[in-house]
């Protein structure tokens, strides 16, 4: 007899146990293929994951649909990954106050795929928020830009972003432009040769300690943001976070941690600061 | 990139100062298309807001250099800030209008920035950083 296959298709929810935290993972499409070949039975469970999961604080979040980037891309472009989305989880815990401070301009500094900031302005836009920020992208990685373009021009906003390949704030002018940074530096500790290899490694190495890039954006980043402003800046246990918050202090800003997750051997956190005497009167930068 | 972009970027070879604003040189030696007009959605409200934050003196030399019409105005005024007729105008040259091919160059050190599917690329060599 000739091999049938019986295609058997499912819609199953899967939890699965992470950080030592029970989390909905998302809904995943299965298909189960069985063949009997010989008498034997064989069976295939084909599944495929859904980028849609829950938020820490159980609101359904959703990652932008990055079905134009392959395999291939993700070679040259950073893949959403652990840390991207502790990123959106902690944008979403801070949906209400970002609404109610109606940024005006955004940038996002190394997008890589542009999850973060598009996510950001789909949430705003399902908020039904009027006046959409726009947002500027910069990230030294060509391909980065170009397909965090594409990422924003996929999911309905597109019109509100544009790009640049650039080396952090190089370029740009010096003028309290930003209402909003976000920034998912290249934090990992990574020997002086990985900096300078260029491509995919600017998307994580991060030299000495994880911190050189972030600490050349911690000198540069003041001057550019917008008086009542504030900075989303993710960054590890191994960069020394509290020494991050020390730099921002003598610059003369506060900080307050949004979201912090274990994520197997790395503890990564995402800090929003502002500047002292705009927003929370509670922060005393001498203490 | 459009021309609320343009309006942030300088020079920044060490060896130059003062590079600011880039003069846009199209690309016309292309098949495609070296400049575009996208309408997008006219929001009086976010462009009273973007005002403060943009460097009208170059904003206007550069829809001047683009022949823009009709472009902005040389100045504006208190009132202007409540007149639509304004804001649709600024709305249509710092929203609308993208540099898709092309190249920016630095009016004092003539150093060229290659301008590709709208995309500028303003890193240096190493012997400029």
């Amino acid at each position: 007899m000739a091999p049938v296959p019986l295609v058997v298709s499912a819609h199953i929810a899967v939890d699965t146990p992470r950080n030592n935290e029970v989390r909905h993972d998302g809904i995943h499409d299965a298909f189960v293929v069985l063949l009997e070949i010989n008498d034997i039975v064989f069976i295939f469970l084909l599944c495929e994951i859904s980028a849609e999961y829950h938020g820490t604080d159980g609101v359904m979040s959703c990652l932008p649909c990055l079905d134009h980037l392959s395999r291939d891309d993700y070679a040259d472009v950073y893949e959403p990954s652990e840390d991207t989305f502790l990123f959106i989880d902690a944008l979403d815990k801070e949906l209400t106050r970002i609404a109610d401070a109606k940024p005006t301009r955004i940038l996002e500094m190394g997008p890589g795929s542009g999850c973060i900031s598009v996510h950001l302005l789909q949430q705003l836009q399902k908020r039904a928020v009027q006046c959409l920020p726009s947002c500027l992208l910069i990230d030294i990685n060509p391909k980065a830009v170009t397909a965090a373009l594409k990422t924003a021009a996929c999911n309905g906003v597109g019109q509100h972003f544009d790009g640049l390949q650039g080396d952090l704030f190089r370029a740009i002018r010096p003028r309290q432009t930003f209402d909003m940074m976000l920034f998912n530096p290249p934090y990992v500790p990574s020997p002086a040769e990985e900096m300078c290899e260029g491509g995919i490694a600017a998307a994580w190495a991060g030299g000495v300690d994880g911190r050189e890039v972030i600490d050349r954006f911690i000198q540069q980043a003041p001057d550019h943001l917008a008086d009542g402003g504030c900075i989303y800046l993710l960054s590890e246990r191994r960069n020394k976070p509290e020494e991050i918050r020390q730099l921002f202090k003598q610059k003369g800003f506060c900080s307050e941690e949004v979201l912090h997750r274990r994520a197997q051997n790395e503890l990564l956190n995402v800090t929003r600061f502002w500047r002292v005497g705009w927003g929370e009167s509670a922060c005393d930068v001498n203490s | 990139m459009r021309l609320l972009t343009h309006n942030l970027l300088m020079c920044n070879r060490k060896q130059c100062t003062g590079g600011f604003p880039l003069r846009i040189v199209l690309d016309t030696d292309i098949d495609k298309d070296a400049q575009s007009v996208e309408e997008s959605e006219f929001r009086p409200e976010f462009i009273q807001h973007l005002l403060p934050k943009l460097d009208w003196e170059a904003l206007y030399k550069t829809a001047q250099e683009l022949n823009l019409s009709p472009g902005v105005p040389p100045s504006y005024s208190e009132e202007d800030k409540k007149d639509e007729n304004f804001l649709r105008a600024v709305h249509d040259v710092v929203m609308d209008v993208h540099i898709l091919e092309g190249k920016l160059v630095c009016p004092n050190c003539n150093r060229e920035y290659p301008v590709s599917k709208g995309i500028p690329n303003m890193l240096l060599t190493n012997d400029e950083v």
